[in-house]
């Protein structure tokens, strides 16, 4: 069974703390203040939360960023500095390094994520 | 490639092939040679089933007669198969009556009663003592010097305030708290008193239960927890507390209670409604308390996770002290002294076992341990932890481990060497520790 909670498909067997790290932007630190803040104990699994229980979790959610809304703000960011002409931008644009790591070994991941969104976009200065 | 074996009916398409087949590799009685292949078609068995056989190992459940006192032939934990294994040796034990604690006894090995045996199957025993209650026929227990000593304080304590009586058993690890905790309980069930008998105080704190914060008195309730230890206590006392009747009304959310109506309806109404199940267990404990017919005794083992912090957080995500939570709280009042019983005792044992529940400031308080003048304790735990009396707990005397390595050898199929001689070896080796004297037989030194 699955618990449809905002966009995102939770397995109710999965204990709370575990199941709302499933949401992009929310960690385990995230997930433990937010069952504190509703006093979920630590051992407690979806299906046995109430109904105001799941609405309550759903209002704190919304009040945080998390999902498109984060991911929507990182892009931004990031073509922030491609469009004012920044060094980050610039090696954003490249897929280099933007941290000062070294490049001539060793920028795999760099190559591979960095410059996505700019060349998604078709984004040129 | 088998060329050899050709159907006399395919014989056109042989013909076709010979244009590939040299003819030297032919020869011309192949080619009218019948079908003579080893393939047979399957030939379907009978109807007729074949038995199975049972097995290398068979499982032998045999159904546990515990209402009927009947000597039992077989160990209820005796599984494998008779014909490889032997089973062990029967041991007719007699029972643990409140007379049997006598000094004559020390050393004798007595089982529990077969009316108590389903009382502690509602409060289960301690999950160490189970394990090691396993390989013996059924929960047997030696009496020893130190049974016999707390029993008398029990005694004694039966027409005194519980404020009086107000018990910790230490020691070290293995020393035989919980089976001491577990004779006195067995005692009190026997006597008969109302027995409220914790196993395991670590599941109150460990946040494997639900919690809700009450927001006037700032403290957080366990709602279903509460409701278990009230199903327990009435299955285990329910013939009691029939005697019992309330002394006022009392209103719980929706449902009133009329004084004179026995407890039990109290109960009834905190098992089946939840959100006052709390409520319902702390107007049962003042209540029976003010009674005068039946002593009542708290038994808490893993005491010294009551004097610790817990794992349940706070809204702010600090961890919670036990004196937040309701029903740690409630019990708590009762080892301090600040409510007590009209007659009966509490008694706790402490455990070494656990070490993230093993509290600084009842060690201090005991005695156990002196107080770092760099380190500041909680104050709010101290408090709980005054006016306690320590019982320390020694390792077996000789005539105990005596008539316990006795009854290990006697009930065992294993331990079959000369009894003098292990005896010595392992009194020697575990100086009479009970827990590694079991050990050491059971599993090798």
């Amino acid at each position: 069974m699955v618990l449809h909670l905002l966009g995102v498909n939770l397995p109710e067997n999965k204990i709370v703390r575990v199941a709302l790290t499933y949401f992009y932007g929310i960690g385990h630190k995230t997930a433990q203040r937010i069952c504190s803040k509703l006093s979920i104990h630590k051992t407690c699994k979806l299906h046995e939360l109430s109904e105001s229980q799941i609405q309550q979790i759903s209002m704190e959610l919304s009040n945080m960023k998390i999902e498109t809304d984060l991911k929507r703000e990182v892009i931004n960011n990031i073509m922030h500095h491609r469009s004012i002409g920044t060094y980050k931008g610039k090696r954003h644009a490249m897929g280099y390094p933007v941290r000062g790591q070294r490049t001539k070994t060793n920028a795999r991941t760099a190559r591979r994520l960095n410059g996505r969104w700019i060349r998604k976009e078709g984004f040129s200065t | 490639m088998a060329f050899r074996h050709f159907y006399f009916k395919t014989l056109n398409k042989q013909i076709s092939l010979n244009h590939y087949i040299q003819p030297s590799l032919l020869s011309t009685c192949l080619i009218v040679q019948k079908r003579t292949g080893t393939a047979k078609p399957k030939i379907k068995k009978s109807a007729a089933k074949t038995q199975k056989n049972k097995g290398f190992l068979k499982k032998n459940l045999l159904k546990k007669s515990v209402n009927e006192d009947v000597e039992p032939t077989l160990s209820t934990s005796f599984t494998k198969n008779k014909e490889l294994y032997l089973p062990p040796p029967v041991v007719v034990l007699e029972e643990m009556l409140p007379e049997v604690y006598v000094e004559e006894n020390i050393g004798k090995i007595y089982r529990f009663p077969p009316e108590i045996i389903p009382k502690f199957e509602i409060f289960k025993f301690p999950p160490i003592l189970e394990q090691e209650f396993s390989p013996l026929p059924y929960p047997s227990l030696a009496i020893r010097q130190s049974s016999i000593q707390l029993t008398k304080l029990i005694e004694n304590a039966s027409q005194k305030s519980s404020a009086e009586t107000r018990i910790i058993l230490s020691g070290e690890m293995g020393v035989g708290k919980s089976a001491l905790l577990l004779q006195t309980v067995n005692y009190a069930l026997c006597k008969p008193w109302i027995v409220i008998y914790i196993p395991f105080a670590i599941k109150f704190v460990n946040s494997s239960y639900p919690y809700i914060k009450n927001k006037i008195t700032n403290e957080f309730v366990q709602p279903t927890l509460s409701a278990e230890l009230l199903k327990q206590i009435k299955a285990v006392n329910g013939k009691l507390l029939q005697d019992i009747t309330l002394t006022r009304d009392y209103k719980l959310n929706k449902h009133i209670i009329k004084s004179n109506s026995p407890v039990i309806g109290l109960m009834d109404i905190g098992i089946k409604d939840i959100s006052c199940a709390f409520q319902a267990f702390e107007i049962f404990l003042d209540e029976i308390g003010k009674n005068v017919n039946y002593p009542i005794l708290l038994a808490v083992d893993v005491v010294n996770a009551f004097y610790t912090s817990t794992e349940y957080t706070d809204v702010d995500d600090t961890y919670l002290d036990p004196d937040r939570l309701s029903l740690p709280r409630t019990i708590l009042d009762y080892f301090a002294g600040k409510r007590d019983f009209t007659y009966g005792a509490v008694i706790g044992a402490l455990s070494l076992c656990h070490k993230p529940y093993i509290s600084k400031p009842l060690n201090i308080a005991l005695g156990l341990s002196t107080p770092s003048p760099w380190k500041q304790y909680p104050q709010n735990i101290l408090n709980y932890a005054v006016g306690l009396q320590r019982f320390d707990v020694p390792n077996y005397s000789q005539t105990e481990a005596k008539g316990v390595l006795d009854y290990y050898c006697d009930g065992s199929s294993i331990l079959q060497q000369s009894r003098d001689k292990l005896f010595q070896k392992t009194f020697i080796a575990t100086n009479g520790n009970p827990r590694k004297l079991y050990l050491s037989c059971w599993k090798g030194l």
